[in-house]
C-alpha cells in the first residue's frame, strides 16, 4: 500500500515525468451483469468503436465490487477503474447499486487522500439499453487516465515498448 | 495443478477479421496452466463443442475457457458441453472477444488481439479458481395466488384449476367479473358480454380447486418462487355468507341510495348491495362509508328484515394468510377522468359523457333500460358525436400512448347506437383507426357501411352550448376546415390507464412498473408475461391497455407458466449464491441489513473448543438468495463467499492482465 | 395599508383611460397604495416579438429591473398584453440564468435582475391579494339584477404553465368578483376565445367575425353587458360594434365594461369618474338593470345522473 502510495505521488508531484513513447494505460472496467454489461455488449452489437485499453471484469451487481477490487487494480495492473451499474432505481437486485454509490464515494475519498488523483477510478451508470453511451464513458475514462500518466512507471514493459 | 483448456472462436468472420485468432491461442499456450489451446470457425457447433469434448477426456482438463461471443449468448450451450462430458459446468469461463474485442477495435487489429489474449489469460485466471457447483433444488408449494377476478384473473384462475393445482382468486370488489360485466356487447363479433362471461363466473364459484375470496386486498408478500406467503385482508361485508341465501330483501328496504359504480354512478344502488344482478357470489356487502347504522348507528332495518339474521354490525376485517408457490396479477385497468379537457366544458355540460357510461346506457341491465338518453333531460339523443383520443396520445393534457381498445370499442358503440335508436346518426372524431386485430378492420369497415356514421379525421377544439344543443367544434383535416357539429350527446373515449394503487401493489410484491403505474414485464418481446421476479406473472391490462382477446391469451399463458412452475415437486436454482463460513462470521449482522431479498437471518451456533456456550452468526437462505453479492463486499470478516464471483476469482482476473 | 407596484402600459394612457382611472379609484378605496414604476417603457407587446427576441425581453426586463427598486413584492398590471410580456420574460429569466444574464447585459445601466417582484394582472392582483371578502366588504351599492358575461379573452391565463392563474380554457375569477359585487355572472362558453385584435388594423373582417360570434354568445348567455380585463379587448368589442351589427344586421346592444368600473359603481362612486362617456356602446341601457331582481325560477328536481357524493335518505 505504502509502495503504491509513494509511486502514486511521485506521479503528482512530479508533472514532467513523462510517459514513455507509445505508452498505452491499461483500464480495468468492472460492470454489473444485468445493465452495463449487457450495455457494453450492446456497443459491440452496434459495432461503435471505442479505444482498446478497457478490460472488462464480470460482477453480478454493482455492489458485489470490493474496494478491495478497487485498490488491488491500482496497486498491481490497472492505471485506473471503471465500475458501471445500473441507472438508480433500477437495479435489477432491487437496491445493490445504491450500497455501490455509497461505498465508491468513501473508497474514493480513501484512495484521493493517499495521494491517488481522483479520476482514476471512475463510476457510471449505464443501461443494457446504452451502447452508444458506453463507448462515450469509455472514451472519456481512456483520455482522462492517458492524461494522467502511467502508475506503474516501475513496470518494466512499459519502457520496452 | 490447474490444467485448463482453451478454445478460441473465429464466429466465422467476426472475430477472425479484426482479432488474429492463431496469435490468441499461441499466446494462450504460453500461461503455464494451459495444457491445450485450439482454434475453430464456429465453436457453438456441434462439431465444435464436440472438440470441447474430446479435449476434456483427452488432456484431462479441471477447466475450460471458451473465447467467443458474449458469455450472455452462448454460456448455456458450452456449460452443457462441458456437462455432456462428464464435467461440472460451472467449471466453465468464457472470454468475451467479440463484444468486448473484435467488434469494438475493428480499426486496430493489434490492439484488438492484445486485448483479446489479455481478455483469455483473465478467463484463464479466473477459471484455476473456479469450484464445482450443482443446482440447488427448492421445494414448491402448489397453490397460485391470482389477484383480480376480472376476465384476465378468471380465465387464469380456471386455466390453472383446471391443471387441479389449487388457486386462490383475490378480488377488491365485492363480485368478480371485473370491467367485462359492465360491457353490453363486444367487439367485433357483438358477442353478449354478460353470456359468455357469467358463466366462467359461475365456474369460478363451483370449482372444487379455486378458493375465492371477494371484497379482500393482499397486503403482504413475502418469500420466493414456489415458497410465498400471502396475507390477505378480507374486508368486513357485516353479512354473513354462510347463512345469506341473497334473497335481497335487505336491499329493497335499505333506505340509503348511494351513486351506483357499476352503472358509472348513473343510477343509485343502497347502502347494502349485490354490485350486479349476476353478481359472483350473489352475497350483499355493507357499504360502511354509507350505512347509517356503521356511521350514525341509526337505522338497521337490513338486520330487522333479515330472516336468517346474517347482517352482523360487528363484523371486523379479516386475515387470511396462504403458502403460495406463484402469483398471476390480473389487475385490470382505470379510465382517466376528462377533466382537464376544460374546453369541451367536462364537469359543465351534463350531456358530455364517457364512453363506459354510453356502455352502461345501451347494455340491456343498464340503469336506462338499453336505451341511450340525455342527462340532462333524458330524452333520446338523435344526434351523437364521439370523440376518440381523448388523453390518449395526448402528451399535454394526458398520456402518450395509445390506449388500444377505443378505435374498436367506438366503431362498437356506433353500431349500438344505430340499433338502439334507428333514427340517429353518430359523428366520430378520430386521430386514425387503428384496427389491427383478426376481424377488426372488416368490423369497422361494415359499421362505417351499416350505420353510415360521419368519420371526421380530426382534433376537437372546444364545445359549447346552444340553447338545449351541444356544438362541437373541430376541424376535418381532410377537407383542411373547421367544422362544427350540433350534438345532442358527446361520448368521449377515455384512455385506459392503470388502476391507481398498482404502484402500490408492485412495490409490495417487489415487481417493477413503469412511469404510468404499469408493472413491467421481464422482456417486452421474449418474456411478455413474467416479471423480473421469479414466480410473478402479469395477466391483461395490469401490464399494458389490451382487449379482451389478448388478456384472455395473456391469463391462459400466465396459467401455462405457472403449470410449469409446479410441474415438480421440486425447482432448480441457479447455484451462484452466497455461502457463510460460520468459522470467520463474527455475527455483526451488516449483511442482513444490505440483504435486498431478507435472504439472511442468524443462527445460533456453539462457541467451539467444547465450549456450551453459543454465538450468533449469518445463515442464508439458500432458496431466497438470488446472488446479487452485496453481503460479500460488506462482510468485514470476509465470511461470506458468492458462488462463481468469489474474492479469489475476481482478483485472479485483476492481478493475471 | 397594502403598497403594490404598478405598471400601468400605453394604453392607460390612451384608450383605456377609464381603466386606468378606474383600478386607481377601486385601489384608493382597498386601502391599496399604488407605486408607479418610475421611467416605465413599452413592453413590446405584440411588435418586438416577431422581430427579434433580445428586443422583446430586453424591454420587458428593463421594467422588472426598475420595478425591483420599488422594493413591492407584487407588480399589477391592467393591460393583458403587458402582462403578458411580463410575465413570460420573468418566467423565461427565471428559468434560464444564462439567458438572464445575457438580457440584463443589454439594459445593465438600470441595474441587475434579481427576479423577486411577483407579476400579476390586476384581475389576478384583485383575486388574489385583495380577496372577494375584502372587495365584498367594500360594496355599498349592489349590482344585484345585472348579468354579466365575463371575457378573459385569450391572454389573461395563458399559457397555463406561464400565467399559473386560473383556468386556460373555462376561468372563473372574473366570475366570482362580479358575483361578490352583487351582479349575476352568466353562463358564457367564450369567455377565452379570441376577438381577433391583432388583425385589428390589417384585416378587420376577421376581427369583425370573430368579435360578432363573441358578442351573439354573450347575448344568447342572457347577458345586459360583457366585463373585460384588458383594454384591446374592450376596444375591439365595443368599438367594432357598430361595424358588427351592421355588418350582420343584427342588433346587439352590449356595453363592454372593465371589472374595475363595476367594482367603482358597486362601492358607490360617482359615475362621472368613470368615464362612460367615453364608451361607443351606450351604457344606461344596461345599468338601468340593476334593482330588477327576476323571481328565481324553481328549480325542478332532475331525477337523472346522480352526481352528489353524499349518500341521500329517503
Amino acid at each position: 500500500m505504502e509502495a503504491v502510495a509513494n509511486n502514486q505521488l511521485v506521479s503528482i508531484e512530479k508533472p514532467e515525468i513523462v510517459a514513455p513513447p507509445n505508452w498505452e494505460p491499461v483500464i480495468i472496467g468492472i460492470l454489473c451483469n444485468w445493465c452495463s454489461y449487457a450495455g457494453s455488449d450492446l456497443t459491440g452489437t452496434s459495432r461503435i468503436q471505442y479505444p482498446p485499453n478497457i478490460r472488462i471484469i464480470r460482477v453480478p451487481c454493482s455492489s458485489r465490487v470490493d474496494p478491495w477490487f478497487l485498490i488491488k487494480s491500482l496497486q498491481t495492473t490497472a492505471d485506473g477503474v471503471l465500475v458501471s451499474g445500473c441507472h438508480p432505481g433500477d437495479c435489477h437486485y432491487i437496491s445493490g447499486n445504491y450500497y455501490a454509490r455509497r461505498r465508491f464515494l468513501v473508497t474514493k475519498k480513501l484512495l484521493n487522500f493517499v495521494g491517488f488523483h481522483e479520476d482514476r477510478i471512475q463510476f457510471s451508470w449505464v443501461s443494457a439499453a446504452e451502447g452508444p453511451k458506453f463507448a462515450k464513458v469509455v472514451a472519456k475514462v481512456t483520455e482522462d487516465i492517458k492524461k494522467l500518466g502511467p502508475l506503474h512507471l516501475y513496470k518494466k514493459e512499459n519502457f520496452e515498448k | 495443478m490447474a490444467r485448463v483448456g482453451v478454445f478460441v472462436c473465429f464466429c466465422g468472420a467476426n472475430i477472425a477479421d479484426f482479432v488474429d485468432v492463431p496469435k490468441v491461442v499461441e499466446e494462450a499456450k504460453r500461461i503455464r496452466e494451459v495444457k491445450f489451446a485450439i482454434d475453430y470457425k464456429y465453436m457453438c457447433s456441434d462439431p465444435g463443442q464436440q472438440q470441447i469434448r474430446d479435449a476434456i477426456t483427452q488432456y484431462r482438463l479441471t477447466s475450460i475457457v471458451v473465447a467467443a461471443c458474449s458469455p450472455r449468448m452462448h454460456e448455456k450451450t458450452f456449460r452443457k458441453a462441458l456437462s455432456d462430458a462428464g464435467m461440472n459446468p460451472y467449471l466453465l469461463e468464457v472470454a468475451n472477444i467479440r463484444e468486448h474485442s473484435s467488434w469494438v477495435h475493428q480499426k486496430d487489429k493489434k490492439a484488438a488481439t492484445e486485448k483479446a489474449s489479455d481478455l483469455v489469460r483473465m478467463a484463464v485466471a479466473k477459471s484455476i479458481a473456479n469450484e464445482q457447483l450443482h443446482e440447488i433444488s427448492v421445494p414448491v408449494t402448489k397453490r397460485a395466488l391470482v389477484i383480480g377476478g376480472g376476465i384476465a384473473g378468471i380465465q387464469a384462475a380456471l386455466d390453472i384449476a383446471d391443471a387441479r393445482i389449487p388457486v386462490v382468486l383475490v378480488e377488491k370488489s365485492p363480485s368478480i367479473g371485473g370491467k367485462m360485466a359492465q360491457l353490453d356487447e363486444t367487439f367485433p363479433t357483438l358477442d353478449c358480454s354478460q353470456c359468455i362471461l357469467t358463466p366462467k363466473m359461475v365456474d369460478v364459484a363451483s370449482h372444487p380447486y379455486i378458493e375465492l375470496i371477494p371484497y379482500a386486498e393482499v397486503l403482504e408478500l413475502e418469500g420466493f418462487v414456489g415458497n410465498y406467503k400471502a396475507k390477505i385482508r378480507k374486508k368486513a361485508s357485516y353479512v354473513n355468507f354462510k347463512t345469506c341465501t341473497g334473497c335481497g330483501t335487505c336491499w329493497q328496504k335499505c333506505p340509503v341510495k348511494v351513486p351506483n359504480e357499476y352503472n358509472m354512478g348513473i343510477d343509485k344502488r343502497k347502502a347494502i348491495y349485490t354490485p350486479f344482478p349476476q353478481a359472483v357470489p350473489n352475497k350483499p356487502v355493507i357499504d360502511a362509508a354509507h350505512c347509517t347504522m356503521l356511521t350514525k348507528g341509526k337505522c338497521g332495518i337490513c338486520a330487522k328484515v333479515c330472516e336468517k339474521g346474517s347482517i352482523d354490525y360487528k363484523m371486523q376485517d379479516e386475515i387470511i394468510e396462504r403458502e403460495i408457490g406463484a402469483v398471476v396479477v390480473a389487475t385490470g385497468y382505470d379510465l382517466w377522468d376528462p377533466k382537464p379537457y376544460e374546453e369541451y366544458g367536462v364537469g359543465r355540460f351534463k350531456d358530455i359523457i364517457t364512453s363506459l357510461e354510453f356502455e352502461r346506457m345501451v347494455s340491456a341491465n343498464g340503469p336506462t333500460n338499453g336505451v341511450p338518453v340525455r342527462p340532462s333531460d333524458g330524452k333520446v339523443p338523435k344526434n351523437v358525436v364521439f370523440i376518440k383520443c381523448i388523453g390518449s396520445r395526448d402528451e399535454a393534457k394526458g398520456i402518450e400512448y395509445c390506449s388500444k381498445i377505443c378505435c374498436m370499442y367506438t366503431t362498437k358503440h356506433t353500431i349500438l347506437l344505430h340499433h338502439k335508436v334507428h333514427d340517429s346518426h353518430a359523428y366520430v372524431f378520430y386521430m386514425d383507426i387503428r384496427a389491427a386485430g383478426k376481424g377488426y378492420e372488416e368490423f369497422v369497415k361494415k359499421a362505417q357501411v351499416d350505420t353510415a356514421a360521419t368519420y371526421l379525421r380530426g382534433r376537437v377544439s372546444k364545445i359549447y352550448k346552444k340553447g338545449d344543443k351541444l356544438i362541437v367544434r373541430g376541424e376535418d383535416a381532410q377537407i383542411g376546415q373547421v367544422v362544427e357539429v350540433v350534438a345532442d350527446l358527446v361520448v368521449l373515449a377515455t384512455a385506459v390507464i392503470p388502476p391507481k394503487d398498482n404502484p402500490d401493489l408492485a412495490r409490495l410484491l417487489g415487481v417493477s412498473y413503469d412511469k404510468y403505474g404499469y408493472m413491467s414485464e421481464a422482456h417486452p418481446k421474449l418474456r411478455p408475461v413474467e416479471t423480473a421476479k421469479a414466480g410473478i406473472f402479469l395477466a391483461g391490462c395490469t401490464q399494458a391497455p389490451k382487449d379482451i382477446p389478448d388478456t384472455v391469451a395473456q391469463a391462459s399463458a400466465c396459467a401455462a407458466k405457472v403449470c410449469g412452475i409446479f410441474s415438480g415437486d421440486t425447482m432448480k436454482k441457479d447455484p451462484m449464491i452466497s455461502t457463510v463460513n460460520n468459522e470467520y462470521c463474527t455475527g455483526c449482522q451488516n449483511c442482513v441489513k444490505v440483504c435486498p431479498y431478507g435472504a439472511i437471518v442468524t443462527e445460533e451456533v456453539p462457541m467451539g473448543h467444547g465450549s456450551k456456550e453459543m454465538r450468533t452468526v449469518a445463515k442464508i437462505n439458500e432458496g431466497v438468495c438470488q446472488g446479487c453479492g452485496s453481503c460479500v463486499a460488506v462482510c468485514r470478516s470476509m465470511a461470506i463467499s458468492l458462488a462463481g464471483f468469489t474474492d479469489l476469482q475476481i482478483i485472479n482476473e485483476i492481478v493475471s492482465i | 395599508m397594502k403598497k403594490v407596484t404598478y405598471f400601468p402600459g400605453c394604453s392607460a394612457h390612451g384608450t383605456s383611460e377609464e381603466f386606468d382611472m378606474t383600478v386607481k379609484m377601486v385601489m384608493k378605496s382597498l386601502d391599496v397604495q399604488m407605486e408607479e414604476i418610475p421611467d416605465w417603457n413599452c413592453c413590446g407587446a405584440t411588435s418586438a416579438h416577431s422581430l427579434s427576441e433580445t428586443l422583446a425581453y430586453a424591454l420587458p426586463l428593463r421594467n422588472l429591473v426598475l420595478a425591483e427598486k420599488l422594493d413591492n413584492a407584487t407588480m399589477a398590471i391592467p393591460c393583458a398584453s403587458c402582462y403578458q410580456r411580463l410575465k413570460v420574460t420573468k418566467v423565461h429569466m427565471d428559468d434560464n440564468p444564462e439567458l438572464a444574464r445575457k438580457i440584463n447585459s443589454t439594459v445593465i445601466d438600470e441595474g441587475t435582475y434579481k427576479g423577486k417582484v411577483a407579476v400579476k394582472s390586476m384581475l389576478q392582483y384583485c383575486y388574489e391579494d385583495i380577496g372577494l371578502e375584502a372587495i365584498k366588504s367594500k360594496v355599498t351599492k349592489s349590482l344585484a339584477g345585472m348579468k354579466l358575461a365575463c371575457y378573459y379573452g385569450c391572454l389573461l391565463t395563458r399559457p397555463k404553465n406561464i400565467t399559473h392563474f386560473d383556468s386556460p380554457e373555462y376561468p372563473m375569477s372574473m366570475d366570482h368578483i362580479v358575483e361578490a359585487l352583487g351582479a349575476k355572472a352568466t353562463e358564457f362558453d367564450y369567455k377565452t376565445e379570441c376577438c381577433g385584435a391583432s388583425f385589428s388594423i390589417s384585416d378587420t373582417e376577421v376581427v369583425i367575425n370573430l368579435s360578432s360570434q363573441i358578442l351573439e354568445m354573450a347575448r344568447e348567455s342572457g347577458a345586459h353587458a360583457i366585463v373585460v380585463a384588458c383594454p384591446l379587448c374592450q376596444s375591439n368589442l365595443d368599438m367594432r360594434q357598430p361595424d358588427i351589427e351592421k355588418h350582420t344586421g343584427k342588433k346587439i346592444n352590449l356595453p363592454i365594461f372593465y371589472f374595475t368600473q363595476l367594482m367603482a359603481l358597486a362601492f358607490g362612486m360617482s359615475q362621472k369618474d368613470m368615464m362612460f362617456n367615453k364608451h361607443i356602446v351606450p351604457v344606461e341601457g344596461a345599468l338601468a338593470n340593476i334593482g330588477k331582481i327576476e323571481p328565481e325560477p324553481e328549480k325542478v328536481k332532475k331525477p337523472r345522473k346522480a352526481v352528489e357524493a353524499e349518500s341521500e335518505v329517503e
